[in-house]
């Protein structure tokens, strides 16, 4: 009987690797502090001293000062509360887009991937035509559509959701707008990766000891393709956000008087001319962002399929 | 080949009609009528009424969708419902070729500095000048277009006065700077992405070392063997952005004054101008469905092993 | 058709004991990719074959790489459905089973995979690669953490194997864990797939021994697969060898080693060297022809004739291009070839049927 000569344990090989990329990686870092503080500023919007929607008109349009450190805009309001509460908005579009991209997306893919045949080529078929619908298109529609039908006068079967729409300040518009394009990328990557799983000769034993499909889903395609989600997670959450603030910027996203990145850049623009300021701070707010949130995207992905690296 | 070319071009019309059907429903689902918009009073009962038969909008909805099928198939898209003196196709007419001429300068743009930058950045040894030409190409990526624009259009515009700040006065004027760059940003980024990490993959293969200890000169390897192979993965980047960037960001037009096909779908889809919607959508999604199309056919040309497999 | 009928007879005659396993007239065909315009061409993996495999003992399956012994192993534990043909366990007839009752009735065949890399789960802890058939059958935890115990002693793993996951494990015993998962399942017969193939020659050697052991001490019927004859002289009970999709000769291992009664399984033997000794009259031995014919053109009548070897010798006899040959000859000796007879005189080797191949001798 021959004794055991495994290797120590190394459980930690994914987080090890993670250390040493943040080391090597002085942009990652920042990139990461950045994206804490903005969830940090979301999280602590209430907080602030002048809240985001007390309008004083007599100093509107005002220059970073003691009292508003980046300023008030054209109704009065302090510019660096409606940024954080627009942080809050970004934040919520950020976590709830993950969660439609995981729970349609993924299974989707699983479906379309595991069942194979017919139905897949089916469902396919109709992932192939939303992606031939462009997706900035197809998001203004649903948008308009969306509220349409829940701002104002809504029809009686939908007056729970409009209440809901009401209270969100039209954040629900955006969320339910989402839901119908950000889980398209996440379906077709998790199929591909099913379609290499699925004949892996571990699945194959799990079916002679007669597992179910669904047993094999959950016990193995799921775990294994977790990289994979997660990889799809990265390229969702900036094009969600993106799409929420142009959606916002347009005017079909959240109502005002809501702050969101989008509707403040939408005014600074406005005053472009006149009063700069007020489109500086929401715009290096959004980029910096969405820059750190692609730089953290590049690194997560470089972490988990080493053959991608240089 | 020729029997692939036709059999993927008969498989994009199921997509097209998903497409037509979609549109058409989310168009006529929105409630409200057409002739709401604009005024202040709501719309007097009669003239409603007579509006309506006139554009048969009370016709039951599968008899408007196979009507405007059918109109639409030869050529006659309908007649706009917020500006009823001109018809779908004339609007097209004179505002797409505005957004094409944006959007090809702007991927014109792309390609031509997004390659070769690409290619600098995986050949250079220089770690410096790989790195800058990353983190810009990050950059590029991250920023949303109409901030580009925006910040664009003031630094340029209003502060410097180097460029008109609204306005649209042909493809070789300084008021074409601020839309082609912010909107090339984007596709321009990408590719460098693309390019770059395409080429270390294609560099490291085998038979480029072979070509390599062969003593082929470097820009004989770059053109022939990597370029080749190095292009597939780039062309499906193309794809996806030069179909979007080809009809024209909205944002963009918006902001900088383009006179757009972009622009006018917002104001239309504002302004339930269901003929000039559906319309629009339509041809955009002949035109994602045609560059698809055109990419999976430059695999072909690209990649010798796909001709010779089974579509 | 006629031979066939005469082949089960015959089968059913010699089967003194039970047969375990049977499979009839079982055919895997897959599309083959084709350019456009051309017919439609078939992959025959498996075309026709006919055995039985008796309880307890160990059936070796050879051939070369793409001779179909993969695909019909897979197909005898139903992992892949056959296109024609059926396969029956215990009397009953696995392939009119629907996909439900299937997955009942399917615990009794198991598997053990030639790729210790690929069949566990990388992301699942020994554990749970072993106990999931228990967990599968409801078995509670405590009990399944003790069978669990069992089963890795049995294969020669400690305890503390448990709770590690495959990749801290070398080929060998993570081919040990992929016994242990089949054993946990409690079967009656179990498909062995090259499960040597992957791993070093000195580990090959303590595998042998530990499935021979395991065979004996739980009463199992084996289905050994494998393209090495030197491993197989040392397992098997009969041998089977397969070309090109079908069964060429069938017989006991001791016979089929010493007097092959088909040019294919004599160009085999004496591509071993341990196996084969040369004669005095020093000819060359008798090499396979030419590549290996793809399985979607088959060759017309016996489908070995353009490489054999005893066609040449007997200058191109018409029957071998017109006629495919089946499987004759008695109860205990099937050949399929039309010279079955006159082979023993023009093979110019002796077949050292005594060489020991025990573990420890270097190759």
């Amino acid at each position: 009987m021959s004794a055991i000569e495994a290797s120590p344990s190394v459980r930690s090989t994914i987080i090890w690797r993670a250390t040493s990329l943040i080391r090597q990686r002085p942009a990652l870092a920042l990139s990461i502090l950045c994206l804490a503080l903005v969830a940090l500023v979301a999280l602590g919007a209430p907080l602030l001293p002048y809240g985001p929607f007390k309008q004083d008109i007599l100093h509107r349009n005002g220059v970073p000062s003691a009292f508003h450190w980046l300023g008030t805009d054209e109704l009065g309001r302090d510019v660096g509360a409606r940024l954080a509460m627009g942080a809050r908005v970004s934040l919520i579009v950020a976590i709830s887009s993950s969660l439609i991209a995981v729970a349609i997306g993924v299974m989707i893919g699983m479906l379309s991937g595991y069942l194979g045949g017919f139905a897949d080529t089916l469902i396919m078929r109709f992932v192939d035509s939303m992606y031939a619908f462009p997706e900035t298109l197809f998001a203004i529609l649903i948008a308009s559509l969306v509220k349409g039908q829940l701002s104002g006068q809504a029809p009686a079967l939908l007056e729970p959701l409009a209440e809901a729409y009401r209270w969100s300040g039209g954040l629900l518009g955006v969320l339910l707008t989402l839901g119908f394009t950000c889980w398209l990328t996440t379906a077709r990557l998790v199929r591909s990766q099913v379609l290499a799983l699925k004949n892996s000769e571990y699945i194959l034993a799990s079916q002679l000891a007669g597992a179910s499909g669904w047993f094999i889903v959950k016990k193995h395609l799921l775990p294994n393709a977790q990289p994979v989600i997660l990889v799809a997670i990265t390229f969702v959450v900036p094009n969600a956000i993106l799409l929420e603030a142009g959606l916002s910027f347009i005017g079909i996203g959240v109502d005002p008087p809501t702050p969101s990145w989008g509707t403040m850049i939408a005014a600074g623009v406005q005053s472009l001319q006149s009063y700069p300021h007020l489109l500086i701070a929401p715009a290096l707010a959004i980029g910096a962002t969405l820059l750190a949130l692609n730089v953290v995207g590049d690194a997560l992905r470089d972490l988990y399929d080493p053959a991608l690296r240089r | 080949m020729l029997g692939y070319v036709v059999k993927r071009t008969l498989a994009s019309l199921p997509t097209l009609f998903f497409v037509y059907t979609l549109v058409f429903l989310i168009a006529h689902v929105t409630p409200g009528s057409p002739w709401d918009i604009g005024s202040n009073r709501p719309i007097e009962p009669t003239v409603k009424a007579s509006l309506d038969a006139r554009y048969h909008l009370n016709d039951p909805l599968t008899t408007q969708y196979v009507e405007y099928l059918a109109s639409a198939l030869q050529g006659d898209l309908g007649p706009s419902y917020r500006d009823r003196t001109q018809t779908v196709d004339q609007i097209i007419w004179r505002f797409l070729p505005v957004s094409l001429e944006l959007g090809a300068a702007a991927m014109v743009v792309a390609i031509g500095f997004g390659l070769p930058l690409g290619a600098l950045a995986a050949l250079t040894r220089h770690r410096g000048v790989d790195s800058a030409i990353r983190m810009l190409s990050t950059l590029g990526i991250s920023m949303p277009t109409y901030v580009v624009t925006s910040i664009l259009i003031v630094t340029l515009g209003v502060s410097l006065g180097l460029v008109p700040t609204f306005g649209w006065r042909g493809l070789f004027s300084t008021s074409a700077i601020v839309p082609v760059f912010s909107l090339a940003l984007a596709p321009l980024a990408a590719m460098i992405r693309y390019f770059r990490s395409s080429m270390l993959e294609v560099m490291h293969l085998d038979y480029v070392r072979t070509a390599r200890a062969k003593g082929v000169r470097p820009i004989n390897i770059i053109i022939r063997h990597l370029g080749r192979n190095a292009l597939i993965p780039v062309m499906t980047v193309a794809g996806v952005y030069a179909a979007n960037v080809l009809t024209g960001s909205f944002f963009v037009e918006s902001i900088a004054g383009v006179p757009g096909f972009g622009r006018y779908f917002v104001l239309a889809v504002a302004a339930r101008d269901y003929p000039v919607v559906i319309g629009t959508t339509l041809v955009y999604a002949l035109f994602v469905i045609t560059i698809n199309l055109l990419v999976d056919l430059s695999y072909v040309v690209l990649d010798p092993r796909i001709r010779t497999s089974t579509a | 058709m006629h031979s066939s009928d005469r082949r089960e007879q015959q089968h059913r005659k010699s089967a003194r004991q039970r047969s375990l396993l049977e499979v009839k007239n079982l055919s895997m065909l897959f599309p083959a990719r084709r350019r456009l315009g051309q017919a439609r061409a078939w992959v025959r993996a498996v075309d026709g074959v006919t055995l039985s495999v008796i309880s307890g003992e160990t059936l070796a399956v050879v051939g070369e790489s793409g001779c179909g012994k993969t695909t019909l192993g897979r197909a005898m534990v139903m992992l892949a459905r056959p296109t024609a043909g059926e396969v029956s366990f215990d009397n009953i007839e696995l392939t009119k089973l629907s996909l439900g009752a299937l997955r009942a009735a399917r615990r009794q065949l198991q598997m053990i995979f030639q790729d210790p890399y690929g069949s566990l789960d990388p992301r699942q802890r020994v554990e749970d690669i072993v106990g999931e058939p228990l967990l599968i059958r409801g078995v509670p935890r405590r009990a399944r953490r003790e069978r669990v115990a069992e089963l890795l002693g049995l294969v020669g793993l400690g305890p503390d194997a448990a709770p590690r996951l495959p990749r801290e494990f070398s080929g060998g015993q993570r081919q040990r864990v992929g016994i242990a998962r089949a054993l946990a399942a409690e079967p009656k017969l179990i498909v062995c797939d090259e499960p040597l193939s992957a791993l070093d020659v000195s580990i090959q050697a303590q595998i042998v021994a530990l499935l021979k052991d395991v065979q004996q001490r739980l009463v199992l019927t084996y289905v050994f697969i494998s393209h090495d004859l030197a491993v197989v002289r040392q397992i098997a009970d009969r041998v089977a060898v397969m070309y090109l999709g079908t069964v060429v000769e069938l017989a006991d291992a001791a016979v089929i080693f010493q007097a092959p009664r088909h040019p294919y399984t004599v160009a085999l033997l004496s591509a071993v060297p341990k196996l084969a000794t040369r004669s005095s009259t020093s000819q060359a031995p008798p090499l396979v022809q030419g590549d290996p014919p793809s399985p979607i053109d088959v060759p017309r009548g016996c489908r070995f004739h353009p490489r054999c070897w005893l066609r040449e010798r007997l200058n191109n006899p018409e029957i071998c291009v017109s006629a495919e040959p089946f499987l004759s000859g008695g109860d205990k000796h099937l050949s399929a070839c039309h010279f079955a007879t006159e082979l023993v005189r023009h093979a110019t080797l002796d077949f050292d049927a005594s060489a020991s191949l025990s573990a420890g001798d270097s190759r």
